[in-house]
């Protein structure tokens, strides 16, 4: 049992706003009042629930890339020494695992989530994300330009489409998709942009089954528009594995 | 380490085999060295791109030296030794089209013509990819060679798409440096001293620090420092308890008062481990075998030391003890 008293209570989803008050919780749970137990002195201190970062970059290659390569914002950012109960890491631009969870407790966050895995870098970082301690980890992967998906794009294969976005999430222990620079990267790998992305969707207008899709405007349908064209198919993808499929 | 100096432009060993149609070798003899990244991604491997395979690709090597690689090239540029970060400059010259001294090329060991060749293969690629090796980074220029290399391909993507990649070696020192970064921020050469990590290659890299003395006891773990340092480093290695683990008996552990023999980890031990271009493979062990893992004489160390009392404690104590 815990009482916090004093502090000033911020709570959007039960329209509490900069009120101070008492917070009791019992088991795990927010209660109306507790009898004994402990009690924090927050006077002065803001209180509200736990933070989520959607959308965050803390491990993975490229996090860990650009780790290595700023050493000279390591030497002047804050070290944390080790403890008996902390580990040691580096703040700064990009902080180290340990020191990232840190950081984040401090903030008064308890969930972040890293949103852009590579599948193949998958694995890393889901072992980075294990190293950060206190908060809870959840990531997100890059699809909007893996070649296989898009080859299947390509030849009109909707449903193995979907069927590999779903193996994807599950192959990669992800939330969820992300789409970042569709066709873009694909294009980068000639040092090329977007614009002449060399994807070309041999789909047609009618055949599209997100047509059935209802509140979906007719314009996105247009597959000849490759950008949206991935857009449209992962996010059509993805609704159609959320979707409740037995209820009535 | 030179990626700190002017960053990086790199990809995955997929890329290079499905796209690359101009493969460069610096300093490096996949052939005898790495023996399998020629056939699984370059030389003999067909790819998406390059659907003839060799006939669509065009190899590159730079050497000192004929070898095995440069055999297997379509072109050979022999330097002479310690001339390559001269090479790489004038390379990175004639490719932008400044003038360059033929008289001073000519005594790095190749012709004006050479490099202009070299230079008009790589622009004309689709797709260029260098790799170099220890031959360039561990010889007379050591990081700025490999910031030369990897500058010649950053500009290179003024005229097409090209990537460099360093040829690491020695098993899975890769998954090493990764590790090290994710949990220090910095690549090698970390010193805890102070009870953070910090970094100065040349001060606390672990060469430096035997040479000097400055360690009085080493535990090494999946690396041969008794073959490769040099002899004033391993003769400290030898003076001090040094304890090893590793599968086989190594110059090292010949030298060191502690031996444990542990399993071959991919196969006969589980884990990860990091591809040169830092893509995590997972392995999955066929064979069993009677010695521990790494992790786990790892893992008992570890919990025997954390037995002891805390050091941070004992420093304070002594510090305090100075103090009055």
């Amino acid at each position: 049992m815990l009482r916090i008293t004093g502090g000033r209570v911020y709570d959007p989803a039960h329209g509490i706003n900069g009120v101070i008050q008492d917070l009791c919780i019992a088991d795990g749970r927010v209660v109306a009042d507790v009898v004994g137990g402990r009690t924090i002195d927050a006077t002065g201190l803001v209180i509200f629930p736990g933070g989520v970062d959607v959308h965050t970059h803390v491990a993975g290659g490229s996090v860990n890339f650009a780790r290595g390569m700023t050493p000279e914002d390591h030497r002047r950012a804050a070290a944390f020494v080790r403890t008996q109960s902390h580990r040691s890491g580096i703040g700064g631009m990009t902080p180290t695992t340990f020191a990232t969870g840190y950081l984040y407790a401090g903030m008064g966050w308890t969930t972040v989530n890293e949103a852009a895995v590579p599948i193949l870098f998958a694995k890393h970082t889901h072992e980075e994300l294990r190293d950060i301690p206190i908060v809870d980890k959840c990531s997100m992967i890059l699809m909007a330009n893996n070649e296989i998906l898009l080859d299947l794009l390509e030849a009109g294969e909707l449903e193995r489409a979907r069927h590999l976005v779903a193996w994807q999430i599950w192959a990669s222990k992800a939330y969820g998709v992300k789409a970042v620079n569709p066709g873009g990267v694909v294009s980068w790998k000639w040092g090329k942009t977007a614009v002449n992305c060399p994807r070309r969707s041999r789909a047609t207008t009618t055949s599209h089954p997100a047509r059935s899709f209802p509140g979906w405007p007719a314009s996105w349908m247009t597959w000849d528009f490759r950008i949206r064209c991935i857009c449209t198919a992962i996010t059509w993808a993805h609704r159609a594995m959320s979707r409740p499929r037995s209820r009535p | 380490m030179a990626a700190q100096l002017g960053g990086k432009v790199s990809c995955t060993l997929g890329e290079v085999k499905n796209r690359a149609d101009l493969v460069v070798y610096w300093g490096c003899n996949p052939a005898e060295c790495h023996p399998r990244h020629l056939s699984r991604y370059t030389i003999a491997q067909k790819g998406r791109f390059l659907p003839r395979g060799r006939k669509d690709r065009t190899v590159v090597v730079v050497d000192v030296r004929e070898t095995k690689t440069t055999n297997a090239a379509d072109v050979f540029l022999q330097i002479r030794p310690t001339r390559d970060f001269e090479v790489l400059t004038a390379l990175r010259a004639v490719v932008k089209g400044q003038p360059v001294d033929a008289q001073r090329i000519a005594e790095t060991g190749v012709t004006v013509e050479q490099l202009q060749d070299v230079a008009d293969r790589m622009k004309r690629a689709r797709f260029g990819v260098i790799f170099f090796g220890m031959g360039l980074t561990m010889t007379r220029g050591k990081h700025m060679n490999s910031m030369a290399v990897l500058t010649l391909a950053t500009e290179l993507n003024a005229f097409t798409k090209f990537v460099a990649m360093p040829m690491r070696g020695h098993g899975n020192v890769t998954g090493a440096d990764v590790v090290m970064r994710w949990t220090t921020s910095y690549p090698f050469a970390v010193n805890f001293s102070r009870g953070y990590p910090r970094y100065n290659p040349g001060e606390f890299s672990s060469v430096d620090l035997l040479v000097r003395g400055d360690v009085d006891a080493a535990l090494i773990l999946g690396a041969d420092p008794g073959a490769t340092m040099p002899m004033p480093a391993i003769d400290q290695l030898a003076r001090i308890p040094t304890v090893v683990l590793d599968p086989k008996v190594t110059h090292t552990s010949r030298l060191a008062r502690v031996h444990i023999t542990t399993a071959v980890t991919g196969i006969s031990a589980p884990g990860t481990s990091y591809r040169m271009d830092e893509v995590p493979l997972t392995l999955r062990p066929p064979l069993r075998s009677p010695y521990p893992t790494d992790e786990q004489v790892i893992r008992r160390i570890h919990q025997a030391v954390a037995r002891k009392p805390d050091w941070l404690d004992a420093s304070r104590g002594s510090r305090a003890t100075a103090q009055a």
